[in-house]
Protein backbone atom coordinates (compact mmCIF):
# COMPACT_ATOMS: atom_id res chain seq x y z
CA UNK A 1 0.00 0.00 0.00
CA UNK A 2 1.27 3.47 -0.87
CA UNK A 3 -0.04 6.89 0.04
CA UNK A 4 -1.38 9.12 -2.71
CA UNK A 5 1.56 11.46 -2.13
CA UNK A 6 4.05 8.61 -2.66
CA UNK A 7 2.23 7.57 -5.84
CA UNK A 8 2.42 11.16 -7.11
CA UNK A 9 6.17 11.29 -6.51
CA UNK A 10 6.79 7.86 -8.08
CA UNK A 11 4.84 8.89 -11.17
CA UNK A 12 6.64 12.23 -11.36
CA UNK A 13 9.98 10.40 -10.99
CA UNK A 14 8.92 8.05 -13.81
CA UNK A 15 8.53 11.10 -16.05
CA UNK A 16 12.26 11.68 -15.65
CA UNK A 17 11.95 14.38 -13.01
CA UNK A 18 14.58 14.54 -10.27
CA UNK A 19 14.33 18.24 -9.43
CA UNK A 20 11.28 20.23 -8.34
CA UNK A 21 10.83 23.74 -6.97
CA UNK A 22 8.27 24.71 -4.36
CA UNK A 23 7.05 26.08 -1.09
CA UNK A 24 5.26 23.99 1.56
CA UNK A 25 1.94 24.66 3.25
CA UNK A 26 -1.06 22.97 4.83
CA UNK A 27 -2.82 21.13 2.03
CA UNK A 28 0.40 20.02 0.28
CA UNK A 29 2.07 18.75 3.48
CA UNK A 30 1.53 15.05 2.72
CA UNK A 31 3.53 15.48 -0.50
CA UNK A 32 6.37 17.19 1.40
CA UNK A 33 6.23 14.43 4.00
CA UNK A 34 6.86 11.88 1.25
CA UNK A 35 9.80 13.73 -0.41
CA UNK A 36 12.54 11.99 1.60
CA UNK A 37 13.76 8.94 -0.27
CA UNK A 38 11.56 9.63 -3.29
CA UNK A 39 14.51 10.36 -5.57
CA UNK A 40 13.07 13.81 -6.21
CA UNK A 41 15.17 16.73 -5.01
CA UNK A 42 13.16 19.69 -3.80
CA UNK A 43 14.45 23.26 -3.94
CA UNK A 44 12.88 25.59 -1.42
CA UNK A 45 12.40 29.05 -2.88
CA UNK A 46 11.22 31.92 -0.69
CA UNK A 47 7.99 32.62 -2.58
CA UNK A 48 5.86 30.45 -4.87
CA UNK A 49 6.46 32.86 -7.78
CA UNK A 50 10.17 32.18 -7.26
CA UNK A 51 9.43 28.44 -7.50
CA UNK A 52 7.49 28.64 -10.72
CA UNK A 53 10.01 30.99 -12.38
CA UNK A 54 12.87 28.72 -11.27
CA UNK A 55 11.02 25.73 -12.77
CA UNK A 56 10.65 27.77 -15.95
CA UNK A 57 14.34 28.63 -15.96
CA UNK A 58 15.16 24.92 -15.64
CA UNK A 59 12.71 24.07 -18.44
CA UNK A 60 13.82 26.85 -20.78
CA UNK A 61 17.50 25.95 -20.57
CA UNK A 62 17.10 22.14 -20.72
CA UNK A 63 13.95 21.71 -22.82
CA UNK A 64 12.69 19.28 -20.15
CA UNK A 65 9.51 19.75 -18.12
CA UNK A 66 9.91 22.09 -15.13
CA UNK A 67 7.94 21.19 -12.01
CA UNK A 68 6.66 23.59 -9.33
CA UNK A 69 4.77 22.67 -6.16
CA UNK A 70 2.65 24.84 -3.91
CA UNK A 71 -0.10 24.56 -1.37
CA UNK A 72 -3.75 25.50 -1.85
CA UNK A 73 -5.14 29.04 -1.80
CA UNK A 74 -2.39 31.69 -1.62
CA UNK A 75 0.31 29.17 -2.56
CA UNK A 76 -1.51 28.28 -5.76
CA UNK A 77 -2.51 31.83 -6.67
CA UNK A 78 1.13 32.87 -6.29
CA UNK A 79 1.92 30.45 -9.15
CA UNK A 80 -0.48 32.11 -11.56
CA UNK A 81 1.95 34.65 -13.07
CA UNK A 82 4.43 31.88 -13.87
CA UNK A 83 1.69 29.75 -15.44
CA UNK A 84 0.68 32.65 -17.68
CA UNK A 85 4.35 33.20 -18.51
CA UNK A 86 4.83 29.56 -19.53
CA UNK A 87 1.74 29.75 -21.74
CA UNK A 88 2.96 32.84 -23.57
CA UNK A 89 6.49 31.55 -24.19
CA UNK A 90 5.62 27.85 -24.75
CA UNK A 91 7.51 26.52 -21.73
CA UNK A 92 6.86 22.92 -20.61
CA UNK A 93 5.70 23.26 -16.99
CA UNK A 94 3.78 21.07 -14.54
CA UNK A 95 2.41 22.72 -11.39
CA UNK A 96 1.25 20.44 -8.63
CA UNK A 97 -0.93 22.16 -6.06
CA UNK A 98 -2.46 20.93 -2.85
CA UNK A 99 -6.20 21.45 -2.47
CA UNK A 100 -8.45 21.36 0.61
CA UNK A 101 -9.87 17.95 1.33
CA UNK A 102 -12.54 16.74 -1.08
CA UNK A 103 -15.42 17.07 1.40
CA UNK A 104 -14.59 20.74 2.03
CA UNK A 105 -14.33 21.84 -1.64
CA UNK A 106 -16.82 24.63 -2.30
CA UNK A 107 -17.28 25.60 1.35
CA UNK A 108 -14.81 28.51 1.41
CA UNK A 109 -12.62 26.34 3.58
CA UNK A 110 -9.34 27.69 5.01
CA UNK A 111 -6.91 28.40 2.14
CA UNK A 112 -9.42 27.21 -0.45
CA UNK A 113 -9.23 28.64 -3.98
CA UNK A 114 -10.69 27.17 -7.15
CA UNK A 115 -7.25 26.76 -8.71
CA UNK A 116 -8.57 24.70 -11.60
CA UNK A 117 -11.00 27.51 -12.43
CA UNK A 118 -8.52 30.32 -11.85
CA UNK A 119 -5.91 28.78 -14.15
CA UNK A 120 -8.27 27.33 -16.76
CA UNK A 121 -7.65 30.00 -19.37
CA UNK A 122 -3.90 29.98 -18.70
CA UNK A 123 -3.13 26.29 -18.91
CA UNK A 124 -2.68 23.98 -21.84
CA UNK A 125 -4.27 21.21 -19.77
CA UNK A 126 -5.39 20.96 -16.15
CA UNK A 127 -7.12 18.56 -13.81
CA UNK A 128 -8.56 18.44 -10.31
CA UNK A 129 -7.77 14.93 -9.09
CA UNK A 130 -10.92 13.31 -7.74
CA UNK A 131 -9.79 9.83 -6.69
CA UNK A 132 -6.51 8.22 -5.68
CA UNK A 133 -7.01 5.72 -8.50
CA UNK A 134 -6.61 8.28 -11.26
CA UNK A 135 -3.29 9.75 -10.01
CA UNK A 136 -1.02 7.74 -12.38
CA UNK A 137 -3.12 8.52 -15.47
CA UNK A 138 -3.45 12.20 -14.58
CA UNK A 139 0.30 12.65 -13.99
CA UNK A 140 1.20 10.79 -17.19
CA UNK A 141 -1.29 12.76 -19.27
CA UNK A 142 -0.28 16.08 -17.67
CA UNK A 143 3.41 15.57 -18.50
CA UNK A 144 2.49 14.47 -22.00
CA UNK A 145 0.61 17.67 -22.75
CA UNK A 146 3.21 19.87 -21.08
CA UNK A 147 5.98 18.67 -23.40
CA UNK A 148 4.18 17.60 -26.57
CA UNK A 149 3.58 19.71 -29.66
CA UNK A 150 3.71 23.35 -28.65
CA UNK A 151 4.88 23.02 -25.02
CA UNK A 152 2.92 24.74 -22.27
CA UNK A 153 1.76 24.80 -18.64
CA UNK A 154 -0.24 22.10 -16.89
CA UNK A 155 -1.90 22.32 -13.47
CA UNK A 156 -2.64 19.24 -11.38
CA UNK A 157 -4.64 20.11 -8.26
CA UNK A 158 -4.77 17.34 -5.63
CA UNK A 159 -6.98 17.45 -2.52
CA UNK A 160 -5.09 16.70 0.65
CA UNK A 161 -7.24 13.67 1.59
CA UNK A 162 -6.29 12.04 -1.72
CA UNK A 163 -2.59 12.66 -0.96
CA UNK A 164 -3.08 10.95 2.41
CA UNK A 165 -5.24 8.01 1.21
CA UNK A 166 -3.62 4.62 0.58
CA UNK A 167 -3.84 2.24 -2.32
CA UNK A 168 -2.09 -0.72 -3.92
CA UNK A 169 0.20 0.79 -6.53
CA UNK A 170 0.98 -1.19 -9.64
CA UNK A 171 3.44 1.32 -11.09
CA UNK A 172 3.42 4.42 -13.26
CA UNK A 173 1.50 4.32 -16.53
CA UNK A 174 2.24 5.68 -19.98
CA UNK A 175 -0.14 8.07 -21.68
CA UNK A 176 -1.02 7.22 -25.26
CA UNK A 177 -2.77 10.00 -27.10
CA UNK A 178 -5.52 9.16 -29.55
CA UNK A 179 -4.08 8.03 -32.85
CA UNK A 180 -4.39 10.66 -35.54
CA UNK A 181 -3.30 11.07 -39.11
CA UNK A 182 0.39 11.81 -39.47
CA UNK A 183 1.33 15.46 -39.96
CA UNK A 184 0.41 15.45 -43.62
CA UNK A 185 1.94 18.88 -44.11
CA UNK A 186 5.21 17.80 -42.53
CA UNK A 187 5.73 15.17 -45.18
CA UNK A 188 4.00 17.19 -47.86
CA UNK A 189 5.40 18.53 -51.04
CA UNK A 190 6.91 21.99 -51.09
CA UNK A 191 7.66 22.25 -54.82
CA UNK A 192 4.28 23.67 -55.73
CA UNK A 193 4.08 25.97 -52.74
CA UNK A 194 7.06 27.57 -51.01
CA UNK A 195 9.60 26.71 -53.66
CA UNK A 196 7.30 28.18 -56.28
CA UNK A 197 6.82 31.30 -54.18
CA UNK A 198 10.56 31.65 -53.70
CA UNK A 199 11.20 31.27 -57.39
CA UNK A 200 9.03 34.32 -57.95
CA UNK A 201 10.43 36.25 -54.97
CA UNK A 202 12.63 39.25 -55.56
CA UNK A 203 13.34 40.24 -51.95
CA UNK A 204 12.93 37.18 -49.71
CA UNK A 205 13.58 37.44 -45.97
CA UNK A 206 13.46 34.94 -43.10
CA UNK A 207 12.22 35.61 -39.56
CA UNK A 208 13.25 33.10 -36.90
CA UNK A 209 11.39 32.63 -33.60
CA UNK A 210 11.59 30.15 -30.76
CA UNK A 211 10.01 27.31 -32.75
CA UNK A 212 13.22 25.78 -34.06
CA UNK A 213 14.70 25.68 -30.56
CA UNK A 214 11.57 24.10 -29.14
CA UNK A 215 11.59 21.49 -31.90
CA UNK A 216 15.30 20.78 -31.56
CA UNK A 217 15.56 21.78 -35.23
CA UNK A 218 18.31 24.40 -34.87
CA UNK A 219 20.93 22.45 -36.92
CA UNK A 220 18.37 21.79 -39.66
CA UNK A 221 17.33 25.44 -39.63
CA UNK A 222 20.93 26.64 -39.83
CA UNK A 223 21.65 24.33 -42.75
CA UNK A 224 18.54 25.58 -44.53
CA UNK A 225 19.36 29.23 -43.91
CA UNK A 226 22.98 28.73 -45.02
CA UNK A 227 21.70 27.33 -48.30
CA UNK A 228 18.96 29.92 -48.71
CA UNK A 229 21.34 32.76 -47.86
CA UNK A 230 18.57 35.35 -47.61
CA UNK A 231 18.44 38.31 -45.19
CA UNK A 232 17.42 36.80 -41.86
CA UNK A 233 16.40 38.21 -38.50
CA UNK A 234 15.15 36.86 -35.19
CA UNK A 235 12.57 37.61 -32.53
CA UNK A 236 13.77 37.99 -28.94
CA UNK A 237 13.11 34.27 -28.38
CA UNK A 238 14.81 33.44 -31.66
CA UNK A 239 18.14 34.92 -30.45
CA UNK A 240 20.86 32.29 -30.63
CA UNK A 241 19.11 30.14 -33.23
CA UNK A 242 21.04 31.84 -36.03
CA UNK A 243 24.76 32.44 -35.44
CA UNK A 244 25.13 36.25 -35.33
CA UNK A 245 28.26 36.08 -37.47
CA UNK A 246 26.29 34.64 -40.40
CA UNK A 247 26.65 37.16 -43.24
CA UNK A 248 22.90 37.21 -43.87
CA UNK A 249 21.93 37.77 -40.22
CA UNK A 250 20.56 41.21 -39.38
CA UNK A 251 19.70 41.01 -35.69
CA UNK A 252 16.49 41.33 -33.74
CA UNK A 253 13.18 42.47 -35.13
CA UNK A 254 10.40 44.32 -33.33
CA UNK A 255 9.69 47.21 -31.01
CA UNK A 256 13.32 47.56 -29.93
CA UNK A 257 14.88 45.69 -32.79
CA UNK A 258 17.57 46.82 -35.15
CA UNK A 259 16.60 48.96 -38.08
CA UNK A 260 17.36 46.72 -41.02
CA UNK A 261 14.85 43.91 -40.38
CA UNK A 262 12.17 46.43 -39.71
CA UNK A 263 12.67 48.31 -42.91
CA UNK A 264 13.01 45.14 -44.92
CA UNK A 265 9.55 44.13 -43.69
CA UNK A 266 7.98 47.17 -45.25
CA UNK A 267 7.62 47.81 -48.91
CA UNK A 268 10.04 50.61 -49.55
CA UNK A 269 9.54 52.62 -52.66
CA UNK A 270 13.23 53.20 -52.57
CA UNK A 271 15.90 52.53 -49.99
CA UNK A 272 18.83 54.79 -49.44
CA UNK A 273 21.63 54.78 -46.98
CA UNK A 274 22.75 57.79 -44.99
CA UNK A 275 24.66 58.36 -41.78
CA UNK A 276 21.34 57.83 -39.98
CA UNK A 277 20.89 54.38 -41.47
CA UNK A 278 18.28 53.03 -43.80
CA UNK A 279 15.63 55.47 -44.81
CA UNK A 280 12.41 54.93 -46.66
CA UNK A 281 11.65 57.24 -49.50
CA UNK B 1 9.45 32.89 -44.46
CA UNK B 2 8.63 32.78 -40.76
CA UNK B 3 10.15 29.90 -38.79
CA UNK B 4 8.44 29.23 -35.47
CA UNK B 5 7.62 32.81 -34.49
CA UNK B 6 4.10 33.83 -33.48
CA UNK B 7 4.17 37.25 -35.19
CA UNK B 8 2.75 39.00 -32.13
CA UNK B 9 2.21 42.75 -31.79
CA UNK B 10 5.71 43.42 -30.45
CA UNK B 11 7.17 41.97 -33.65
CA UNK B 12 4.77 43.43 -36.20
CA UNK B 13 3.84 46.85 -34.81
CA UNK B 14 0.65 48.00 -36.54
CA UNK B 15 -0.33 44.74 -38.27
CA UNK B 16 -2.17 46.46 -41.11
CA UNK B 17 1.10 48.12 -42.07
CA UNK B 18 3.40 45.15 -41.41
CA UNK B 19 4.83 43.78 -44.62
CA UNK B 20 1.61 44.73 -46.44
CA UNK B 21 2.80 43.50 -49.81
CA UNK B 22 4.65 40.43 -48.64
CA UNK B 23 3.60 36.86 -49.11
CA UNK B 24 4.17 35.18 -45.77
CA UNK B 25 5.05 31.50 -45.42
CA UNK B 26 4.46 30.60 -41.78
CA UNK B 27 6.15 27.48 -40.35
CA UNK B 28 4.24 26.86 -37.12
CA UNK B 29 3.38 23.92 -34.88
CA UNK B 30 0.23 25.42 -33.38
CA UNK B 31 -2.47 26.13 -35.97
CA UNK B 32 -4.23 28.39 -33.43
CA UNK B 33 -1.35 30.85 -33.79
CA UNK B 34 -1.88 31.41 -37.51
CA UNK B 35 -3.47 34.57 -38.89
CA UNK B 36 -3.96 36.11 -35.43
CA UNK B 37 -2.20 39.38 -36.08
CA UNK B 38 -1.05 39.19 -39.68
CA UNK B 39 -2.59 36.57 -41.93
CA UNK B 40 -0.14 34.37 -43.79
CA UNK B 41 -0.44 33.36 -47.39
CA UNK B 42 0.98 29.89 -46.90
CA UNK B 43 0.91 28.03 -43.57
CA UNK B 44 3.23 25.07 -42.99
CA UNK B 45 1.79 23.29 -39.99
CA UNK B 46 3.96 20.86 -38.09
CA UNK B 47 7.05 20.28 -36.01
CA UNK B 48 9.91 22.31 -37.45
CA UNK B 49 12.18 19.32 -36.91
CA UNK B 50 10.14 17.64 -39.67
CA UNK B 51 8.97 20.48 -41.86
CA UNK B 52 12.33 22.21 -42.26
CA UNK B 53 14.26 19.13 -43.48
CA UNK B 54 11.36 18.18 -45.79
CA UNK B 55 11.34 21.67 -47.29
CA UNK B 56 15.12 21.76 -47.50
CA UNK B 57 15.26 18.43 -49.31
CA UNK B 58 12.90 19.64 -52.01
CA UNK B 59 14.68 22.93 -52.28
CA UNK B 60 17.88 21.18 -53.33
CA UNK B 61 16.21 20.07 -56.57
CA UNK B 62 14.89 23.51 -57.39
CA UNK B 63 16.73 26.34 -59.06
CA UNK B 64 16.22 29.63 -57.25
CA UNK B 65 16.61 33.16 -58.58
CA UNK B 66 19.84 35.05 -58.11
CA UNK B 67 19.26 37.20 -55.05
CA UNK B 68 22.76 38.62 -54.79
CA UNK B 69 21.60 42.16 -55.62
CA UNK B 70 18.97 42.03 -52.92
CA UNK B 71 21.47 40.55 -50.48
CA UNK B 72 23.91 43.33 -51.16
CA UNK B 73 21.26 45.95 -50.40
CA UNK B 74 19.85 44.23 -47.33
CA UNK B 75 23.04 42.90 -45.71
CA UNK B 76 25.22 45.70 -46.91
CA UNK B 77 27.25 48.27 -45.05
CA UNK B 78 25.25 48.56 -41.86
CA UNK B 79 24.66 45.30 -40.02
CA UNK B 80 23.19 45.12 -36.56
CA UNK B 81 26.40 44.97 -34.53
CA UNK B 82 27.77 48.03 -36.26
CA UNK B 83 25.02 50.30 -34.96
CA UNK B 84 27.05 53.26 -33.66
CA UNK B 85 24.14 55.02 -31.99
CA UNK B 86 23.56 52.04 -29.74
CA UNK B 87 27.17 51.85 -28.68
CA UNK B 88 27.21 55.45 -27.53
CA UNK B 89 25.10 54.42 -24.54
CA UNK B 90 27.14 53.49 -21.44
CA UNK B 91 24.83 50.68 -20.27
CA UNK B 92 25.03 49.09 -23.70
CA UNK B 93 28.81 49.44 -23.62
CA UNK B 94 28.81 47.81 -20.22
CA UNK B 95 26.67 44.91 -21.44
CA UNK B 96 28.94 44.52 -24.50
CA UNK B 97 31.96 44.46 -22.17
CA UNK B 98 30.25 41.89 -19.93
CA UNK B 99 28.99 39.68 -22.76
CA UNK B 100 32.36 39.74 -24.55
CA UNK B 101 34.01 38.33 -21.43
CA UNK B 102 31.48 35.53 -20.88
CA UNK B 103 32.71 31.99 -21.41
CA UNK B 104 31.17 30.22 -24.39
CA UNK B 105 27.81 28.57 -23.73
CA UNK B 106 27.04 30.91 -20.87
CA UNK B 107 23.37 31.54 -20.20
CA UNK B 108 22.05 35.09 -19.91
CA UNK B 109 18.73 35.58 -18.12
CA UNK B 110 17.16 39.00 -18.50
CA UNK B 111 14.33 40.41 -16.42
CA UNK B 112 11.75 42.78 -17.90
CA UNK B 113 12.32 46.38 -18.89
CA UNK B 114 14.97 48.57 -20.49
CA UNK B 115 17.89 46.39 -19.40
CA UNK B 116 16.12 43.42 -21.03
CA UNK B 117 15.97 45.14 -24.40
CA UNK B 118 19.53 46.43 -24.13
CA UNK B 119 20.65 42.90 -23.29
CA UNK B 120 18.66 41.42 -26.18
CA UNK B 121 20.09 44.03 -28.55
CA UNK B 122 23.66 43.24 -27.54
CA UNK B 123 23.39 39.45 -27.08
CA UNK B 124 25.95 37.97 -29.44
CA UNK B 125 26.05 34.25 -28.75
CA UNK B 126 24.89 31.44 -31.01
CA UNK B 127 23.86 29.25 -28.11
CA UNK B 128 20.21 28.37 -28.84
CA UNK B 129 19.09 28.20 -25.21
CA UNK B 130 21.53 30.85 -24.07
CA UNK B 131 19.21 33.84 -23.77
CA UNK B 132 16.22 33.42 -21.47
CA UNK B 133 13.61 36.03 -20.73
CA UNK B 134 9.92 36.53 -20.06
CA UNK B 135 9.03 37.67 -23.56
CA UNK B 136 5.34 37.21 -24.11
CA UNK B 137 4.07 38.04 -20.64
CA UNK B 138 6.76 40.48 -19.57
CA UNK B 139 6.65 39.40 -15.94
CA UNK B 140 8.96 41.54 -13.80
CA UNK B 141 10.76 39.50 -11.15
CA UNK B 142 11.39 36.63 -13.56
CA UNK B 143 15.16 36.74 -13.86
CA UNK B 144 16.54 35.91 -10.42
CA UNK B 145 14.40 32.82 -9.74
CA UNK B 146 14.75 31.71 -13.37
CA UNK B 147 18.53 31.95 -12.95
CA UNK B 148 18.22 29.64 -9.93
CA UNK B 149 16.52 27.04 -12.14
CA UNK B 150 19.07 27.49 -14.92
CA UNK B 151 22.07 27.18 -12.59
CA UNK B 152 20.65 24.02 -10.98
CA UNK B 153 20.12 22.52 -14.43
CA UNK B 154 23.62 23.58 -15.57
CA UNK B 155 25.88 23.58 -12.50
CA UNK B 156 29.08 24.04 -14.57
CA UNK B 157 27.75 26.85 -16.74
CA UNK B 158 28.29 30.56 -16.22
CA UNK B 159 24.83 31.99 -15.47
CA UNK B 160 24.43 35.76 -15.78
CA UNK B 161 21.22 37.30 -14.46
CA UNK B 162 20.59 40.84 -15.72
CA UNK B 163 17.85 42.64 -13.86
CA UNK B 164 16.59 46.16 -13.25
CA UNK B 165 16.15 47.82 -9.89
CA UNK B 166 12.35 47.44 -10.14
CA UNK B 167 12.13 43.82 -11.23
CA UNK B 168 14.91 42.71 -8.90
CA UNK B 169 12.85 43.83 -5.91
CA UNK B 170 9.89 41.75 -7.05
CA UNK B 171 11.65 38.48 -6.18
CA UNK B 172 14.53 39.79 -4.09
CA UNK B 173 13.84 37.08 -1.50
CA UNK B 174 15.35 34.46 -3.81
CA UNK B 175 18.80 35.73 -2.82
CA UNK B 176 18.20 33.47 0.18
CA UNK B 177 17.80 30.49 -2.16
CA UNK B 178 20.96 31.48 -4.05
CA UNK B 179 22.85 31.71 -0.76
CA UNK B 180 21.60 28.44 0.70
CA UNK B 181 22.45 26.46 -2.42
CA UNK B 182 25.70 28.39 -3.01
CA UNK B 183 24.72 28.89 -6.65
CA UNK B 184 27.48 30.82 -8.46
CA UNK B 185 24.97 33.06 -10.25
CA UNK B 186 26.26 36.45 -11.36
CA UNK B 187 23.55 39.03 -10.79
CA UNK B 188 23.71 42.43 -12.46
CA UNK B 189 21.27 45.15 -11.43
CA UNK B 190 21.06 47.97 -13.94
CA UNK B 191 20.02 50.61 -11.42
CA UNK B 192 18.55 53.76 -12.97
CA UNK B 193 16.36 54.41 -9.94
CA UNK B 194 13.23 54.40 -12.06
CA UNK B 195 10.80 51.91 -13.52
CA UNK B 196 12.73 52.82 -16.61
CA UNK B 197 10.68 51.43 -19.46
CA UNK B 198 7.46 52.93 -18.11
CA UNK B 199 9.33 56.18 -17.42
CA UNK B 200 10.58 56.18 -21.01
CA UNK B 201 6.97 55.92 -22.25
CA UNK B 202 5.92 58.66 -19.84
CA UNK B 203 8.69 60.82 -21.23
CA UNK B 204 7.79 60.16 -24.85
CA UNK B 205 4.01 59.85 -24.74
CA UNK B 206 2.81 61.36 -21.44
CA UNK B 207 4.60 64.72 -21.38
CA UNK B 208 7.22 63.62 -18.83
CA UNK B 209 4.62 63.01 -16.13
CA UNK B 210 6.69 60.46 -14.18
CA UNK B 211 3.72 59.25 -12.16
CA UNK B 212 4.82 56.62 -9.60
CA UNK B 213 7.85 55.44 -11.53
CA UNK B 214 10.39 57.22 -9.32
CA UNK B 215 12.56 54.79 -7.33
CA UNK B 216 15.19 57.36 -6.33
CA UNK B 217 15.14 56.16 -2.71
CA UNK B 218 16.06 52.60 -3.66
CA UNK B 219 17.84 50.60 -0.97
CA UNK B 220 21.58 50.02 -1.28
CA UNK B 221 21.58 46.73 -3.17
CA UNK B 222 25.18 45.98 -2.23
CA UNK B 223 24.17 46.16 1.43
CA UNK B 224 21.11 44.02 0.70
CA UNK B 225 23.37 41.42 -0.91
CA UNK B 226 25.65 41.55 2.11
CA UNK B 227 22.69 40.90 4.40
CA UNK B 228 22.02 37.73 2.39
CA UNK B 229 25.76 36.92 2.74
CA UNK B 230 26.37 37.51 -0.96
CA UNK B 231 29.31 39.61 -2.10
CA UNK B 232 28.41 42.85 -3.86
CA UNK B 233 30.12 45.21 -6.32
CA UNK B 234 29.32 48.64 -7.60
CA UNK B 235 30.18 50.18 -10.94
CA UNK B 236 29.19 53.63 -12.12
CA UNK B 237 28.44 54.20 -15.77
CA UNK B 238 31.15 56.89 -15.78
CA UNK B 239 33.59 53.95 -15.89
CA UNK B 240 32.30 53.14 -19.37
CA UNK B 241 33.28 56.48 -20.91
CA UNK B 242 36.80 55.25 -21.53
CA UNK B 243 37.16 52.88 -24.47
CA UNK B 244 38.69 50.43 -24.11
CA UNK B 245 37.78 50.39 -20.43
CA UNK B 246 40.47 51.02 -17.82
CA UNK B 247 42.39 48.08 -16.42
CA UNK B 248 40.65 48.67 -13.10
CA UNK B 249 37.16 48.39 -14.62
CA UNK B 250 38.22 45.42 -16.71
CA UNK B 251 39.56 43.66 -13.61
CA UNK B 252 36.38 44.38 -11.69
CA UNK B 253 34.22 42.85 -14.41
CA UNK B 254 36.60 39.93 -14.80
CA UNK B 255 36.70 39.21 -11.04
CA UNK B 256 32.92 39.50 -10.86
CA UNK B 257 32.46 36.95 -13.64
CA UNK B 258 35.23 34.53 -12.58
CA UNK B 259 34.31 34.32 -8.90
CA UNK B 260 33.44 30.76 -7.85
CA UNK B 261 30.48 31.94 -5.77
CA UNK B 262 27.38 34.07 -6.15
CA UNK B 263 28.06 37.73 -6.90
CA UNK B 264 25.90 40.80 -7.28
CA UNK B 265 26.95 43.88 -9.24
CA UNK B 266 25.05 47.16 -9.16
CA UNK B 267 25.55 49.18 -12.32
CA UNK B 268 24.55 52.80 -11.71
CA UNK B 269 22.90 53.94 -14.90
CA UNK B 270 21.75 57.42 -15.94
CA UNK B 271 18.16 57.87 -14.69
CA UNK B 272 16.82 58.99 -18.04
CA UNK B 273 18.63 56.67 -20.43
CA UNK B 274 16.29 55.38 -23.12
CA UNK B 275 16.10 52.26 -25.25
CA UNK B 276 16.44 52.94 -28.94
CA UNK B 277 15.52 52.10 -31.57
CA UNK B 278 11.87 52.01 -30.55
CA UNK B 279 8.62 51.57 -32.40
CA UNK B 280 5.81 53.29 -30.47
CA UNK B 281 3.00 50.87 -29.56
CA UNK B 282 0.48 50.60 -32.36
CA UNK B 283 2.71 52.44 -34.82
CA UNK B 284 4.03 50.93 -38.00
CA UNK B 285 7.58 49.59 -37.98
CA UNK B 286 8.53 52.36 -40.41
CA UNK B 287 7.72 54.91 -37.68
CA UNK B 288 10.68 53.73 -35.63
CA UNK B 289 12.23 56.30 -33.30
CA UNK B 290 16.02 56.40 -33.10
CA UNK B 291 16.82 59.05 -30.51
CA UNK B 292 15.40 61.50 -27.99
CA UNK B 293 13.24 64.14 -29.62
CA UNK B 294 12.49 67.10 -27.42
Amino acid sequence: MLKGAEIVLRCVRAEGVDLVFGYPGGAIMPLYDALDGSGVRHILTRHEQGAVFAAEGFARVTGKVGVAMATSGPGATNLVTGIADAKMDSVPLVCITGQVRTAMIGTDAFQETDVFGVTLSLTKWSRLVRTIDEIPEVIAEGFHWARSGRPGPVVIDIPTDILKAKKEFSGPVKFTPHARAADATAEGAFSDTIVALLQRATRPVALVGAGAKLSGAVPELRRLLDDLNVPTFATVHGLGAVPPQSPYYLGMVGMHGTRQPILLCMRPICLWFSERGWMIG
Amino acid sequence: MVFGARLDDRVTGDPTRFAPNAKIVHFEIDPAQLDRVRACELPVIGDLAKTIPAFHAELRNASLPDWSGWRAVACGPERAELDPRGLAQPTIRFLDELFSRLPQDSVVIADVGQHQMWAAQRYRSSSPRGFITSGGLGAMGFALPAAVGVQLAKPETCVLCVSGDGGFQMNIQELATVHRLGLPIKVVIVDNKYLGMVRQWQQLFYARNYAETDLSDNPDFVEIAKAYRIHGWRLNEAAMVEYPVSAETGDLIENFLRSPGPELLVFDCAPEANVYPMVPAGAALSEMVFEDIE
